[in-house]
């Protein structure tokens, strides 16, 4: 599920009366960090009730997490003493410790706390993600670069990882770097839309003729994968098209089918959704 | 040329933090609307553009042809850029800040960038201080530097009045940028409707 989607779900599970359980396990799933949410139901992860439901530990872990991003420490440190009292010391646990030391700003401490849990288990993924995540933090980037290099040798089918690693070679400016990395996750997931939607924003960005063809493909594509809700590739599709049509392709019919079908899509998605703008579409 | 002047006015100012606010782990950045008047610098309203990951051209390049639309419009210009980093204790504009500058710079030879100051950003800490900086691109040079300072219009006692609302959570729901714009295009990106 995209951020967008799992967005809209929440909020009409917010606002029809799920139970809080379903929220949770819905923020748990999806690619969304709503801590205020999570905390606001304590009575789910602090509640006596069904403590020895597996359940309800991931619920616990999932409020240690959401109590970390909002500073309250005080919820933090009761959930990883609960978690100490019933499993004892674990990778999990660990973990958590560490990333309380990254949110109090004592980031060479919680980088000794995961490179005490590689000791014990040098392959350990939580800790070399920690790690990449931490000297992202504190700006080293290309550390952070060969880090998660290092990682993908040993866990080369993680999608999310391959995308991290591109997003930090588009923001060092290597883009032919980033487009291998989307290219390997591609290979995981071939009909991901917004993988196709990524490298074209990256070959439209290079801005050469022939990359402004491959963009032009990329956004295509990407669109054919989804056509409903994907207003960022007709965008793409629309300023690819145009951007070719000042060059040696002025004249080629496939572009101006191309320009033309995207004009009248997006013109169709305003007139629906938003009329008051529709004048305002970057139209040629 | 003197040492540019530049206020701002509070719904735009609050704009900027509310962006800053909403997309608070990661970077965020936008387009500065106003007008100019003799030295100084107005800006009256703010545009949301993106969050995330801001070196990639499209989003940036369709919404400042629709920026620039409205502008037309409304009779304003395009007076500069403004641009939150990722991490907190950096606050100079790179690469992508520059080249966005530089593309304004040619309708517009004052146009300017605005770095939030992350540090700035408590509560607290707004009630008495802008959390804009100002930087500038001197006659001749090829970096941009910061110089100046940046007004808000209506002083501290409107600054007083804007920093508890960049918590408000109804506030930060009905905030759009251009890229939550792309999600839903119901959601209006000028944020008309906020007002500070």
């Amino acid at each position: 599920m995209s951020t967008e989607a799992a967005s809209v779900v929440l909020s009409r599970k917010l606002e029809d009366g799920s139970t809080d359980g379903e929220v949770l396990e819905l923020l748990r799933l999806a690619p969304l960090r709503r801590p205020e949410v999570v905390l606001s139901m304590r009575k789910e992860w602090r509640g006596r009730r069904d403590r020895q439901k597996l359940r309800f530990w991931d619920k616990l872990e999932q409020a240690a997490f959401a109590a970390l991003d909002r500073a309250s420490f005080d919820d933090m440190d009761w959930a990883a003493r609960m978690i100490f009292s019933t499993f004892g010391s674990s990778w999990r646990l660990n973990r958590l410790i560490g990333m309380k030391r990254e949110a109090i700003g004592d980031i060479e401490e919680s980088m000794v706390v995961y490179e005490n849990m590689l000791e014990k288990d040098p392959n350990n993924r939580a800790a070399l993600k920690r790690q990449v995540t931490v000297l992202r933090t504190s700006g080293k980037l290309s550390e952070a670069t060969a880090h998660l290099c290092w990682y993908l040798k040993i866990y080369l089918s993680d999608v999310d990882a391959w995308c991290e690693l591109a997003d930090l070679y588009i923001s060092a400016g290597s883009y032919p770097q980033a487009i291998y990395c989307y290219n390997e996750a591609l290979l995981y997931e071939k009909s991901n839309w917004a993988l196709y939607l990524r490298l074209g924003d990256i070959y439209y960005t290079l801005a050469d003729e022939s990359s402004m063809l491959t963009a032009r493909h990329y956004y295509s594509k990407s669109l054919t994968l989804n056509s409903k809700h994907n207003v960022r590739a007709m965008y793409g599709l629309l300023l690819s098209s145009q951007a070719l049509e000042s060059g040696p392709r002025a004249q080629e019919l496939k572009n101006k089918n191309l320009k033309n079908w995207v004009q009248e899509a997006l013109k169709t998605v305003y007139k629906d959704k938003c009329p008051s703008k529709l004048s305002l579409l970057p139209l040629q | 040329m003197g040492d540019l002047q530049c206020t701002i006015e509070p719904t735009a100012y609050g704009k900027v933090l509310l962006h800053a606010s909403k997309h608070f782990s990661t970077a965020v950045q936008g387009i500065l609307i106003g007008e100019e008047d003799g030295e100084n610098v107005k800006v009256l309203d703010t545009v949301a553009v993106n969050h995330g990951q801001l070196a990639l051209a499209p989003m940036m390049e369709a919404a400042l042809a629709m920026i620039d639309k409205k502008c037309q419009l409304d009779g304003t210009k395009m007076v500069g850029y403004y641009e939150g980093c990722e991490l907190l204790e950096d606050r100079t504009p790179g690469v992508v800040a520059s080249r966005v500058c530089d593309c304004l710079k040619e309708p517009f030879p004052q146009a300017f960038i605005l770095m939030i100051d992350n540090d700035a950003l408590t509560p607290g800490k707004l009630r008495s201080e802008c959390a804009l900086r100002l930087w500038v691109k001197p006659k001749g040079r090829t970096t941009y530097s910061q110089r100046g300072e940046v007004q808000v219009n209506g002083g501290k006692d409107k600054m007083k009045q804007i920093a508890p609302k960049i918590v408000d959570s109804t506030l930060i729901k009905s905030f759009n940028d251009f890229d939550d714009h792309c999600d839903d295009v119901s959601r209006d990106f000028f944020n008309a409707n906020i007002e500070f």
